[in-house]
């Protein structure tokens, strides 16, 4: 099966889910309606062995704005792996269904989603931050996140304005 | 319990309250059987294990963060940094992944040393993995074996591109220095010197018999459990899969060569065991061996390098790479935006889903087969955290 | 189990072990008549080979400022400072015959950050920025570890 095969099946069974691909290169991506990729996965586990789940990561696009979750089922049988993309409103509730009850691999990938970008996944059975410490402040992976100066009263950064050798490189 | 300790323990701890025939012991960051810093939360009754609940994040740099800052170039040393026990095999996933996105070829001798400089950091990762795996059974002699071959690699590698342990040396377009026919001598002696060296291992510590009782029958992945995990690598050859991204996916020059692929036949106990996993992996080492010695003596001339010029600016796009690395199958997920530094750079660890196993692994066994089980499943933290 | 089965498993064990412990006499044997593996440091140093990356060292009056070392560097150890040269004043020129057209004011590298990746000495363009092979340079205060080139004394 090719990529082309498997969007045609996936349009035709999911005409409201899949909302048209995005064509990278050289990797091409499947765009998919948030409320619908809990079934589209589901059926592409089922239906096409698509038997495991590589990854689960997420993307900041502040310029668009959104919050991107991006899907990597891969299939042992048919040797590839397929793309799937979920954009969500950049907001304080940014929600997405779990997958964690078709792969038991999601649990954790989830949890870093959510610790890295502040995504929120439903039904998660163990929802809380996996990297980073459980009461650290803001979510590291986004574009507009700044270190705190201070974590429980040790410093973060490495030099502090004030006391850093100046002109680092050019940067 | 004081405040500064309620702070620290997570919530669900508190949920239930402890039963007091239960103990709660905690396998700390500091412990010399965790290969790294890991911290288990173990609740056993007695000497049977309830619940075992790895906790990571203690060696987390954030490097995905630090790549999204840097040039192209400059997150190379960052991404050896992350298995750090297999750095060759890293840096060319990586590399791999930006030459896919520029849609440039590699030289014929750069693809021969990078296969050649792969297979034998593999079998040093192995050696490894085998010298640690047999300190925590007990058997000393095991890992100061395994470590004097392993020297003789680094040697190797360090006359190569000057480091022992972070080499840096896969750049994007290639390699970063040429080999000489010092070094090529000096490879084929150490295959010679190395190839009776692995039944001595296994007589050693594979087949002998505390061994075997220690390992068979435990931490038992079969098939079903690997596909819903996301387990790769030597978890699903020892489950009996015959997998390996090497023939099945292939990359670089591996179409070009003969090798056989071991796994894992449920010989001492039950299919998918620790000791599948273990014989596994001593077989891949003879593998690797074959591999080299078909690609030793005919390294092409030719540039050691592509010509990518100073500043690397690939086209807007996405690519994922997959390797196979010796702890399973590493990938990267690289999206760019057409100028010098990358806009996404996502690091699937092979060690990151091993390590979420544990729980259901440790279910009702005692605390020895605890260290076995994390012995077998061959982690390294840098890669787990990143 | 059945008592053969037992027996089994005793004459299984003592196999194994006492075929382990014969490998191990073996390499006992060769260590007595060939000599120790190990390297006794520090009364006896490895010998480093050709290449090793160690220690940063930058030969000042070669280099002409081109800042590439600083851009490259992953981790942003090197800091430099240099201004335009006045028209007035002599021209310089490096060893290899390159003419200098900016005066270098500060050179300094903090090699307590520094992670010795070997991306800035193959950058430089006059190979003035090198690697030593010196690697026991600990001191008592980290601010000793920001190397200054331009005052360097022997």
């Amino acid at each position: 099966m090719t990529f082309e095969d498997i969007f045609n099946q996936l349009s035709q069974k999911f005409p409201q889910g899949i909302l048209g691909k995005e064509e990278s290169k050289p990797d091409a991506s499947i765009k998919v309606a948030p409320s619908a990729i809990h079934e589209v996965i589901q059926f592409l586990r089922d239906e096409l062995q698509f038997e495991t789940l590589h990854l689960v990561s997420g993307v900041d696009y502040p310029n668009l704005p959104a919050l991107c979750v991006v899907y990597h089922p891969g299939s042992y049988t048919d040797k590839m792996i397929v793309s799937l993309k979920v954009y969500l409103p950049r907001t304080e509730q940014a929600k997405v269904a779990s997958i964690t009850d078709l792969y038991k691999a999601a649990n954790w990938h989830e949890r870093e989603t959510y610790d890295m970008f502040g995504i929120q996944f439903e039904n998660h059975p163990d929802h809380r931050r996996i990297l980073c410490p459980e009461d650290w402040q803001g979510f590291p992976l986004r574009k507009d996140y700044v270190t705190p100066d201070y974590y429980n009263g040790m410093p973060v950064p490495l030099f502090f304005e004030d006391s850093a050798p100046s002109e680092g490189g050019t940067h | 319990m004081s405040l500064e300790t309620q702070s620290m323990t997570p919530q669900s701890e508190f949920k239930e309250t402890l039963r007091t025939d239960e103990l709660l012991l905690n396998m700390g960051p500091q412990h010399p059987s965790t290969h790294g810093v890991l911290r288990v939360v173990v609740t056993t009754d007695g000497e049977i294990v309830k619940e075992a609940r790895p906790e990571i994040g203690y060696l987390h740099r954030c490097f995905e963060k630090h790549a999204e800052n840097s040039d192209y170039i400059a997150v190379s040393p960052y991404v050896d940094r992350l298995d750090y026990l297999a750095s060759m095999n890293n840096s060319m996933g990586y590399a791999l992944a930006v030459e896919s996105l520029l849609g440039i070829e590699v030289p014929r001798r750069a693809e021969y040393i990078r296969v050649i400089i792969s297979e034998l950091q593999r079998i040093a990762s192995h050696l490894m993995s085998y010298g640690t795996y047999g300190l925590d059974m007990g058997a000393f002699t095991a890992f100061m074996y395994g470590f004097r071959d392993r020297e003789m690699i680094l040697d190797i590698f360090e006359k190569l591109s000057g480091a022992r342990l972070l080499y840096n040396y896969m750049w994007i377009g290639g390699t970063y220095r040429d080999i000489t026919p010092e070094i090529v001598q000096q490879i084929k002696d150490f295959l010679v010197y190395f190839k009776p060296k692995i039944d001595e291992y296994n007589n050693l510590v594979s087949f002998n018999k505390i061994f075997v009782e220690r390992t068979r029958s435990i931490g038992v992945i079969d098939l079903k459990t690997c596909h819903t995990y996301g387990l790769t690598g030597v978890m699903l050859r020892g489950a009996g899969l015959k997998w390996d991204l090497r023939k099945d996916h292939p990359y670089s020059i591996y179409k070009e060569v003969d090798f056989d692929v071991p796994v894992g036949t449920g010989q001492m106990g039950t299919l998918g065991d620790c000791w599948d996993r273990h014989i596994v992996r001593m077989k891949e080492m003879v593998q690797s061996v074959r591999i080299i010695e078909q690609l030793i003596d005919g390294i092409p001339e030719g540039p050691h390098r592509a010509k990518v010029g100073k500043v690397i600016k690939p086209p807007a796009g996405e690519a994922y790479s997959r390797t196979e690395c010796p702890r399973g199958e590493l990938g990267f997920y690289i999206i760019s935006d057409g100028t010098g530094k990358p806009y996404r750079v996502r690091c699937k660890s092979p060690c990151f889903m091993n390590i979420s196993t544990l729980n259901e692994l440790s279910q009702g066994v005692m605390v020895a087969d605890l260290i076995a089980t994390i012995g077998s499943l061959d982690i390294v933290l840098g890669e787990v955290d990143r | 189990m059945t008592f053969t089965e037992y027996l089994g498993m005793v004459k299984d064990a003592t196999l194994t072990t006492f075929k382990g412990m014969g490998i191990t006499l073996k390499v006992f044997w060769k260590v007595q008549s060939k000599g120790d593996i190990t390297i006794q440091y520090p009364e006896t140093r490895d010998k480093l080979p050709l290449g090793s990356r160690g220690l940063l060292f930058n030969d000042v009056d070669d280099c002409i400022s081109c800042k590439q070392c600083a851009v490259v560097c992953p981790v942003d150890c090197i800091y430099i400072e240099a201004d335009k040269k006045e028209a007035s004043s002599t021209a310089e020129f490096t060893k290899g015959g390159v003419k200098k057209t900016l005066d270098l004011k500060r050179f300094e590298i903090d090699v307590s950050l520094c992670c010795y990746c070997g991306l800035c000495s193959s950058v430089c363009p006059t190979e003035c920025l090198y690697h030593t092979k010196e690697y026991e340079y600990s001191v008592l205060d980290r601010d000793k570890h920001v190397m200054d080139y331009m005052n360097y004394k022997r």
